[in-house]
């Protein structure tokens, strides 16, 4: 076949598909190397083409954003600042807090209204029934948001995240579990007493919050028909 | 992926990651949907690619997603928009770089006439029947059949020359 009787083949296999059947096609190219890389230089040409209509092609990069942010809002991760896991415990309180409740202990002595003090402290820290008053004010769950501006104002989210400051992970894994309705395995009791800060945000998918948890390097869980397993 | 580490990112790579979808894909939605897929596949990645490795991963992304749609297509679907890979069975794929058709467009702008060129996108771009392009042009199918004819001579001459340079 002379090069011409090749461009007009190729021409009208281009323009008239539908005359050729699937194994047709693919057999004259397979067949003619020539045809082959007629069919590739054509091709190539035509993309150069749409290459250079793309190049100055308007992009309304701002638009585009805000709708993929807009889709996967509850994917991003909160600030890393507050994804570091911390060896030491944290005080709970700051120190304005603290401040105040400093107050609140020193009208308990001075005024001996031990009641109402313990209340309004209750009122403040949430801690769980059982703990004295006495004690390090933990909170299992603060249920408030945390006051600092590392989480985004301008985020579309409206649920409060919920703050998890120096809770053990098995505390913070049930009450995770417990709203997936997933269960929770320990294959490790030491596992167990490990404590985290960790902000949890109810829209976030059970993967996605473990995904976040995994990377805090002494953890490992595995997800596996709602069943969240501990290694 | 925090959002604000996330939109730096997006919106330095968008341009080019979707200018390659184009490329391949040649349209522009398809394109598009493509982008958004492997950004998203980037924001549920446990392990965030290191911060030198985020534009291959992008770009190596796309082309991936970009085969991926092609492969679901039928031959004669490729043979008629002209998809690269799958017009040849078989042979090795490779998707060209920049350059490559860079050069290939300069000689089209030097080389081929400006009839030639707007019949070439016409029929290949815009996918315009001959009789369409005819009438768009204002001439004859015998011509515009000659153009396109002549204008694949000239590209497989091109060609040539380019590959005996190497």
């Amino acid at each position: 076949m002379e090069q011409q009787d090749k461009i007009h083949l190729l021409l009208s296999l281009q323009e008239h598909p539908e005359n050729f059947t699937d194994e047709q096609i693919a057999a004259l190219l397979a067949d003619d190397p020539e045809l082959a890389e007629l069919a590739e230089q054509l091709t190539l040409t035509k993309r150069a083409f749409i290459k250079r209509d793309a190049e100055h092609e308007q992009i309304p990069l701002d638009d585009f954003w805000e709708q993929f942010a807009k889709e996967h809002a509850d994917e991003f991760d909160t600030p890393s600042s507050e994804l570091q896991p911390r060896a030491t415990r944290i005080p709970f309180l700051s120190s304005q807090a603290r401040k105040i409740a400093a107050a609140f202990i020193g009208i308990i002595f001075s005024a001996g209204i031990a009641f109402a003090a313990i209340y309004v402290v209750r009122n403040v820290s949430r801690p769980t029934p059982q703990t004295a008053p006495s004690e390090k004010p933990l909170p299992t769950k603060p249920a408030t948001a945390h006051p600092t501006d590392t989480i985004g104002s301008d985020t579309t989210v409206t649920a409060l995240p919920i703050v998890f400051d120096n809770v053990t992970l098995e505390k913070m894994l049930s009450e995770i579990a417990a709203y997936y309705q997933a269960e929770v395995v320990f294959t490790s009791d030491d596992a167990r007493q490990l404590r985290f800060y960790f902000v949890w945000r109810h829209e976030e998918t059970l993967e996605h919050v473990l995904n976040r948890l995994n990377r805090f390097e002494s953890i490992n869980l595995e997800l596996r028909d709602k069943k969240i397993t501990v290694k | 992926m925090t959002k604000e580490k996330f939109e730096e990112i997006y919106r330095q790579y968008y341009p080019a990651m979707y200018r390659l979808a184009r490329t391949i894909l040649y349209d522009a939605d398809d394109s598009k949907d493509v982008v958004s897929e492997v950004f998203t596949r980037l924001l549920r990645e446990n392990i965030a690619p290191q911060e030198d490795k985020i534009e291959g991963y992008l770009m190596t992304g796309v082309r991936n997603k970009c085969r991926d749609v092609l492969s679901h297509k039928d031959v004669r679907e490729r043979a008629q928009k002209l998809y690269l890979a799958e017009m040849m069975p078989k042979q090795v794929v490779f998707i060209p770089d920049d350059d490559r058709l860079e050069r290939l467009m300069q000689f089209v702008e030097t080389r081929l006439s400006p009839l030639s060129q707007q019949i070439f996108r016409l029929r290949f771009l815009e996918e315009m029947t001959y009789d369409e392009v005819s009438q768009a042009v204002g001439v004859s199918k015998v011509t515009i059949y000659n153009h396109l004819s002549q204008s694949l001579r000239q590209i497989n001459e091109y060609f040539s020359k380019e590959t005996a340079k190497r």
